[in-house]
């Protein structure tokens, strides 16, 4: 069935097989009622007149031709039965311009055409003997051609009888029959094509729509204006899908930023205990730990909440360097505490940019936690921010090679089963900077180590 | 000095009680807003500490009440429920500033300290680190319970970074202080102004040691053995 993949072709294909079963059953199922209710049956032909085709047929079969050349009819079992089944069953053929009769047929039924004959040329006639008792009873004279030479026969009285249907379906193919079914299915054809082309020609549309619907537009449907009916539903139930998805994916987002929050004031109380410990090296260790699992739940939150946003409200600016200078600020004592520096560096004029404050200021801080734990010890990390909208955090650790670049930004991305991964962090980081119309990739740093980079959109009034 | 902290999570409420007493506060914790407001009749607090999601309602709810009543009183709201909208994190509700949950310790007194800079009643407890103690009321140092004697616009210098001390204090916030401006020519001055302060806590054996951030500002701590 893999050709009949498309609508079309099915279409053409079921048309033209069913049409060709209805086109050529037409005896029965037309004429064949016609005739035995009379209904405009012209030449009062009824059923026995549609019998004289067969009884022909079985008449032409037996004609035989003598040494001599004279034809005969010889009674063959065929006639024999056919005689036997219509006991008034008479048949004759003769010669038209001799009037001579072929031995074996019946004179008496020519006789009724000979005085006709000299004056006209018989070609052929339905007829009934006025004598005859069975006022049914038909006849038909027919001039025929057949490898013997043109002659004229006669057969009268041959009953109706059912297995006469099939001799009929039988020999309706004929040339004239199959000509005008050709053009009849050429042109239902090609209407069948051109309206499934074109009525699912809005089909294309809507499936470029349901192309361009992700996970940021969810709330958008596939309009059905100009689809057939028969389409509707399957769009509708398409669309419907889409508000079931919408709404599982709203409810995802409502349970992730909820669970960040619900997970602050555990993290809030860690954090107090851990500044009650007395100073060692594992405290500066655990503080670092818990500051990178806020900071991940702080980018879960303002990521549930750029996403829920920023489908409807337009990117508010922020001054990128003030911005960044803060967070380099906050995480500085960790830093030192770990014996690790920071340092930043900015233009002098301030360098405003579209995006939401929060959400640079967690993914600014992750770098930097990143950059902490990858710089070696008594190293300095530099953060700076230029121009141009763009924050860079180096450091002077091992660096990412460059078949890892991509790869690191994928969620749960870990260099072996032995490093501990970056985690969530990266993965989040990449899509809040994307979700701001914003870059973030990683570069080698000058000397070795890993520069992350940010690009965001330059406000138009820095 | 006395604060009222409304939180109504017992360890989060004690973990800050505790912090606020070791840096010579007097910490009285209630749990629900109409505790927190009849806490208020009994008592002037200078500052209370604010928590927003609180079983009886959001804190911000009684700000506007806070205002009227106690127009001394500062209030700091402290909240998990930050929001990447600004407006909705307090501060256009009348809150002095905000602290979002999970806090550094040092953060939050520096806040506190910060809130009590600007005219207020009541005495602030001095801070301490090192052999050093500053008093915060006065103005003056002391090492070893003797005074520190430096000139004033190395004590300013050296109250701006105490009042944050173990955290990192910007350039910017360090030249207003000091010399009331905020201006970039007076970097160089500032940087002189820290080498000299250095050099005098050295001489003092202070015990706390100012680090350079290079493009960031300054930051006091410990010093470390």
């Amino acid at each position: 069935m893999k050709l009949l993949r498309s609508l079309s072709s099915r279409l053409v294909v079921y048309w033209v097989l069913f049409s060709l079963l209805a086109f050529f059953t037409i005896p029965a199922t037309v004429l064949l009622p016609l005739a035995s209710l009379g209904i405009d049956d012209v030449g009062y032909v009824r059923l026995e007149g549609h019998t004289v085709k067969r009884a022909r047929r079985i008449l032409l079969n037996a004609l035989r031709q003598r040494p001599d050349g004279a034809l005969y009819v010889e009674m063959t079992d065929e006639l024999r039965a056919y005689a036997a089944r219509n006991p008034n069953f008479r048949y004759a053929a003769f010669d038209p311009t001799t009037g001579a009769v072929f031995e074996g047929s019946s004179r008496d039924l020519v006789d009724y055409f000979s005085g006709e004959l000299s004056r006209l040329e018989m070609l052929g006639a339905n007829f009934h003997i006025l004598d005859d008792s069975n006022p049914n009873s038909r006849g038909s004279m027919r001039m025929v051609q057949t490898p013997f030479g043109r002659f004229g026969t006669i057969v009268y009285g041959a009953q109706f009888h059912w297995d006469d249907l099939a001799f009929w379906l039988y020999y309706y193919p004929t040339t004239a029959n199959i000509l005008a079914y050709i053009p009849l299915c050429a042109t239902l054809s090609l209407v069948a094509l051109l309206v499934v082309r074109k009525n699912l020609q809005p089909l294309r549309s809507s499936a470029a729509k349901v192309a361009e619907i992700d996970l940021n537009s969810l709330d958008q449907r596939v309009p059905t204006e100009g689809l057939p009916s028969e389409v509707v539903p399957f769009i509708d139930a398409v669309n419907t899908a889409f508000s079931r998805v919408d709404d599982g994916v709203a409810r995802q987002r409502r349970f992730i930023a909820n669970s960040a929050h619900e997970l602050r004031t555990p993290i809030a109380i860690l954090r107090s205990r851990v500044d009650k410990l007395d100073e060692a090296l594992i405290k500066q260790e655990i503080k670092r730990d818990v500051q990178r699992i806020q900071t991940i739940l702080e980018q879960l939150l303002v990521l549930a909440q750029v996403e829920e946003r920023g489908a409807t409200a337009p990117m508010p600016e922020l001054d990128l360097a003030e911005t960044v200078l803060a967070v380099t600020a906050d995480y500085t004592p960790i830093a030192l505490s770990n014996g690790r520096r920071i340092a930043f560096e900015a233009p002098s004029t301030p360098v405003t940019a579209y995006g939401y404050k929060w959400a640079v200021e967690s993914v600014v801080t992750n770098l930097i936690e990143n950059a902490a734990r990858a710089e070696p010890a008594g190293g300095m990390v530099l953060v700076s921010v230029t121009p141009d909208a763009a924050v860079a955090v180096a450091d002077h650790g091992e660096g990412v090679s460059p078949a890892h670049r991509d790869m690191i930004f994928e969620p749960f991305w870990r260099k072996s089963e032995t490093t501990p991964g970056t985690g969530l962090g990266l993965a989040i980081a990449k899509e809040l900077i994307e979700k701001q119309a914003g870059r973030i990739w990683v570069e080698e740093t000058p000397g070795g180590g890993a520069t992350f980079r940010i690009s965001l959109k330059k406000s138009l009034h820095s | 000095m006395r604060i009222l902290i409304v939180e109504d999570q017992p360890e989060m409420a004690s973990l800050v009680a505790e912090k606020l007493t070791r840096s010579g506060y007097v910490a009285d914790n209630v749990g629900t807003l109409e505790d927190a407001l009849e806490a208020l009749k009994q008592f002037d607090y200078p500052i209370i500490l604010l928590d927003r999601r609180l079983p009886d309602g959001d804190g911000v709810s009684i700000l506007q009440l806070v205002r009227s009543t106690k127009p001394n009183t500062r209030v700091l709201l402290v909240t998990a429920l930050r929001s990447i909208d600004e407006r909705i994190n307090g501060l256009d509700a009348g809150a002095d500033d905000y602290l979002t949950k999970p806090f550094d310790a040092d953060e939050l007194i520096a806040r506190i300290r910060a809130i009590l800079r600007r005219p207020s009643a009541g005495s602030v407890p001095p801070v301490s680190l090192g052999e050093l103690s500053f008093d915060l009321n006065q103005h003056e140092a002391f090492v070893r319970g003797e005074p520190f004697v430096i000139s004033k616009r190395e004590l300013l210098l050296l109250e701006a970074l105490l009042r944050r001390a173990g955290r990192a204090v910007k350039h910017s916030t360090l030249i207003s202080e000091i010399y009331g401006l905020d201006d970039s020519v007076q970097l160089d001055a500032l940087k002189m102004s820290v080498s000299r302060l250095r050099q005098r806590l050295k001489e003092c054996c202070a015990g706390v040691e100012i680090h350079t951030l290079r493009g960031i500002g300054y930051l006091i701590e410990r010093s470390r053995a």
